[in-house]
């Protein structure tokens, strides 16, 4: 019998993995046709950050008081960018097709590189209002050309610092619910 | 049992299994993307939530809602507690709203057609261009060669259609929907006319009712306005020391059927012929105290030949009759089946008398009717009978319409396929069709031109029928319109404005929000939720709030009509189409609690939701009684073919205790060959089948009243249930339900 309810669960389970290809499969086949793919472009920091020398606030603005602190709109991009290109070829072909995605209303994407799970609560805001440095979790973005993930973001890091917090603060940062609510 | 696999094994097994999948497959997990604004809203906070109050549009009702938008993105719809209507509840189809507005098979552009009609080959073109290419083609017209068919529209849309329409001198639209027929609103306003001299909808106080009797309304699921019912249905059975009782006369039974203490199976077309035997049997035993002078009402009915029509005994109608005389606060409902008969009028005339009768009307727990509008501006454009639906049809048929413009219905799929109306649109020479996605009808015009869903778009909505209060609903954008469509009523705008002349006189605004603002002018003098010094405060407390309403109670008490008292209550046996000896059977179309007249049935959700009596999803059925099946030799599953002398449909057997066994159920919404992914080649669509006919009284077409016959195929398909039919089955091997 045990043999039995192991076939039909595998069953299941790849039953349900055919499912969802079969389901992906018609997009973008149907009468409407599917939303024009999002472009990405490189951005490095190194050039923004360190050379130009723009504060992390200037783009990434609502993290002192929002929960997650954003990505800048093209606007904002554009707030430089409409004036300000580069002589390396490459890079001002990039800034081009950036000022068309703007002009045009085009979709532009970016890998999310560092990403809490679903059941993870997590504020810049407060963290920010303590005086964190954007370095202390994100490592140095300033001397990075692409963003990598150079601090790995698991309960352990969150809680070592949260443990060095002052003895008053302590039981609530610990707190099972601060994060996992 | 006897095992040869231990646990271990078992785990082992099913670990090995795992992992073999596991490599089979690519990377499970998705790769996340970021995506930043072009431009960023001025408000919004990344990761915080904002919630919009607005109106939902998923159905005529009009409930406040409030809608949480995250990152731009509207996420969840729920109930606004601040608006009287609905008092913080919303209904399965309200939570699907969402699902309208990311639809993957939403309409993204202006569509015109290059092939065929019906061929659905389309081209892409501006709005620019189409405003031009219609005002240019219009103008090329006769006025009253132009037509306009549009389903229950949201207040600003109708009333921007109605003065379009006069300015360009052209015939008023054609309001209809079958949601509207089912609702009876026709007849009920009929009904109100002929009783109280005033042609608008009922209000009935049930929540503070003693005593209910239904007949044929099913006001839990889907009558005028099911979250009012619903909540005025709650607290009818927990008022401090009563437990109202609630009794239905119907010959299915529905959700409300099912929440009554008693379920009264009559054939259908009779539930009046019992209300007018209750009546006479009130008047002979003299409960009605101070209505003397109505006792003319109630000449030459015979009780005996109402028991015998009906199958009620007529000991118990007198013991109805009584339980409802006795009761301090008793009300009689007409609804929804009512309308659906040859004598819906009658019927409905004969249900609401017994208010009238025992004198119970504009008090607690009694009839009330709509007040009317707080200002002129805000009047609401009446629906038309299906008669003018059929007028329409045989004037397109003639060759007398150039132009058809199609707005928030689908007559090509919710009309019965008999009236000829997909024949008739091949003489007109244009047709266009605004639409969100591409439905029925929509397929075969020349133009579609993609609409907003309500979430994306502004309006507003005298809320009608109401509860105690006056309420002016607010709508507003959500979140901004995902693709490049446009609402109809600035589609209106700008055409009029192409147009010149006195449509443009008619329809002066620049846009939708100036002319809605028009419209609440007079609001803001009138003593309500909302103070404000000016219009523009006004606007924005508006809004925030959802909407008006008025500060005092509103309710209109029905003033009997000065000619009562030499009326005679008429109830005529009810006719139906096709031969009983060749269609045995009555067929009884069960709006959905989910796509109403088939509109949702695109939504997912909805389509998963399953039906509240015989939990059912995804598919069409045929409820039979199971003397009716053992008759026809079928069991549960089985596919049937349901043939009227208009057309035939096929559908699976739910063998179903709770139908009277001389009728056939089927649920409305399946069956549609366009309406995106979801919803095509899915079950079959009954509306098809039903005879077009008319009720000459109130022009209201008769929808429960075809005959039908019903056959075996052969053929099995389980249908999809929530839940197993064993208790139901076993309760009536054992006799315990009846069946």
């Amino acid at each position: 019998m045990w043999l039995l309810i192991g076939m039909l669960l595998v069953g299941m389970a790849s039953g349900l993995l055919l499912a969802q290809q079969g389901q992906a499969a018609p997009e973008g086949q149907r009468g409407s046709e599917a939303a024009p793919t999002p472009i990405t472009l490189p951005f490095s920091h190194r050039v923004h950050a360190q050379e130009v020398g723009i504060s992390c606030l200037f783009c990434h603005s609502q993290a002192l008081r929002a929960p997650q602190a954003s990505l800048p709109s093209l606007q904002k991009c554009m707030v430089c960018h409409e004036y300000i290109t580069v002589d390396e070829p490459e890079a001002r072909q990039q800034v081009e097709q950036l000022k068309d995605a703007y002009e045009k209303g085009l979709r532009v994407q970016w890998p999310d590189v560092y990403r809490q799970p679903d059941f993870v609560y997590f504020s810049h805001r407060p963290h920010l209002a303590k005086g964190i440095a954007c370095e202390t979790c994100h490592g140095d973005v300033e001397n990075m050309e692409l963003v990598e993930k150079q601090v790995e973001m698991n309960m352990g890091f969150c809680l070592d610092c949260h443990q060095q917090q002052p003895e008053e603060e302590r039981a609530r940062l610990m707190d099972c619910i601060t994060c996992h609510k | 049992m006897a095992s040869k696999v231990t646990r271990r094994q078992f785990l082992k097994i099913s670990g090995a299994g795992l992992l073999l999948l596991s490599g089979c497959t690519a990377n499970l997990q998705r790769p996340v993307w970021m995506e930043p604004y072009v431009r960023a809203p001025e408000e919004t906070l990344p990761g915080e939530d904002f919630w919009f109050a607005s109106t939902c549009r998923m159905c005529p009702a009009g409930c406040g809602i409030l809608v949480r938008v995250s990152n731009g993105r509207a996420r969840k719809i729920e109930g606004n507690p601040a608006h009287p209507l609905n008092q913080g509840r919303l209904c399965a189809r309200g939570q699907a709203g969402l699902q309208l507005l990311y639809h993957p098979d939403r309409l993204r552009h202006v569509l015109k057609r290059t092939g065929e009609r019906g061929q659905g080959r389309w081209g892409r073109t501006t709005w620019e261009q189409i405003v031009e290419e219609l005002a240019q083609q219009i103008q090329g017209m006769a006025p009253e060669r132009i037509a306009f068919l549009t389903g229950l529209l949201p207040d600003y849309q109708a009333t921007l259609v109605a003065r379009f329409l006069k300015g360009l001198g052209a015939p008023p639209a054609v309001v209809y929907d079958t949601q509207a027929a089912f609702d009876g609103r026709v007849v009920l306003e009929a009904a109100s006319q002929a009783l109280f001299d005033v042609p608008v909808l009922p209000i009935f106080d049930i929540a503070r009712a003693d005593v209910v009797y239904a007949f044929g309304s099913n006001f839990l699921e889907t009558w005028l306005s099911p979250v009012v019912y619903n909540r005025a249905y709650g607290r009818m059975r927990s008022q401090p020391g009563v437990r109202g009782m609630l009794i239905a006369f119907a010959p299915r039974l529905s959700m409300t059927a099912a929440n009554a203490d008693r379920w009264v199976p009559v054939p259908p077309g009779t539930e009046g012929l019992v209300a007018l035997a209750l009546g006479k049997i009130i008047v002979d035993e003299g409960w009605d105290k101070s209505n003397a002078e109505l006792r003319g009402f109630y000449e030459g009915v015979d009780v005996g030949a109402v028991a015998q029509a009906t199958g009620v005994p007529a000991e118990e109608l007198v013991q109805f009759a009584r339980r409802f005389a006795e009761a301090h606060h008793p009300v009689a409902m007409p609804g929804d089946l009512l309308a659906g008969s040859t004598n819906g009028l009658e019927a409905t005339q004969a249900v609401e008398a017994l208010n009238l009768v025992l004198g119970h009307l504009g008090e607690h727990g009694a009839i009330f009717l709509t007040p009317s509008p707080p200002s002129r501006d805000l009047r609401k454009v009446p629906v038309s009978p299906f008669q003018a639906v059929r007028e329409l049809v045989d004037r397109m048929a003639a060759g007398e319409v150039d132009a058809l413009f199609v707005l928030g219905a689908n007559p090509v799929y919710e009309l019965p396929a008999a009236l000829g109306f997909t024949d008739a649109l091949k003489n007109v020479q244009l047709v266009v069709t605004f639409a969100s996605m591409m439905d029925e009808t929509a397929a075969l015009s020349d133009i579609v031109l993609p609409a907003h869903t309500y979430l994306e778009t502004w309006g507003y909505e005298f809320v009608s029928p109401s509860t105690d209060r006056l309420i002016v609903s607010a709508q507003q954008p959500v979140v901004r319109p995902l693709y490049d469509t446009r609402d109809p009523g600035d589609v209106l705008l700008a055409l009029a404005d192409k147009l010149g002349g006195k449509v443009a006189r008619r329809l002066p605004w620049p846009n939708l929000v100036h002319f809605i603002q028009t419209r609440l002018t007079s609001l803001q003098l009138l003593e309500g939720n909302i103070a404000a010094q000016d219009a523009k405060t006004f606007w924005a407390y508006w809004l925030q709030h959802g909407g008006w309403w008025s500060k005092e109670q509103a309710w209109q008490v029905p003033e009997p009509s000065q000619n009562l008292s030499a009326k005679r209550l008429l109830v005529p046996s009810p006719e139906f189409d096709g031969e009983a000896s060749q269609y045995p059977l009555h067929l009884l179309p069960v709006p959905s609690v989910t796509f109403g007249d088939g509109r949702h049935a695109g939504l997912p959700w909805l389509q998963e939701t399953p039906d509240p009596m015989t939990t059912a999803t995804w598919d069409t059925w045929v409820e039979l009684n199971p003397a009716t099946a053992e008759r026809l030799g079928v069991k549960h599953d089985e596919i049937v073919k349901v043939t009227s002398p208009f057309g035939e449909i096929e559908a699976v057997v739910y063998v179903f205790p709770g139908i009277h066994p001389d009728v056939v159920a089927v649920p409305v919404g399946q069956g549609h060959s366009a309406m995106g992914r979801w919803a095509e080649g899915r079950g079959a669509n009954v509306l098809r089948i039903l005879a077009p006919r008319t009720v000459p009284s109130t022009g209201q077409l008769a929808w429960a009243a075809t005959r039908v016959r019903v056959t075996k195929t052969g053929r099995r398909r389980v249908l999809p249930r929530l839940e197993s039919n064993i208790g139901v089955d076993r309760a009536r091997e054992r006799g315990v339900v009846p069946g």
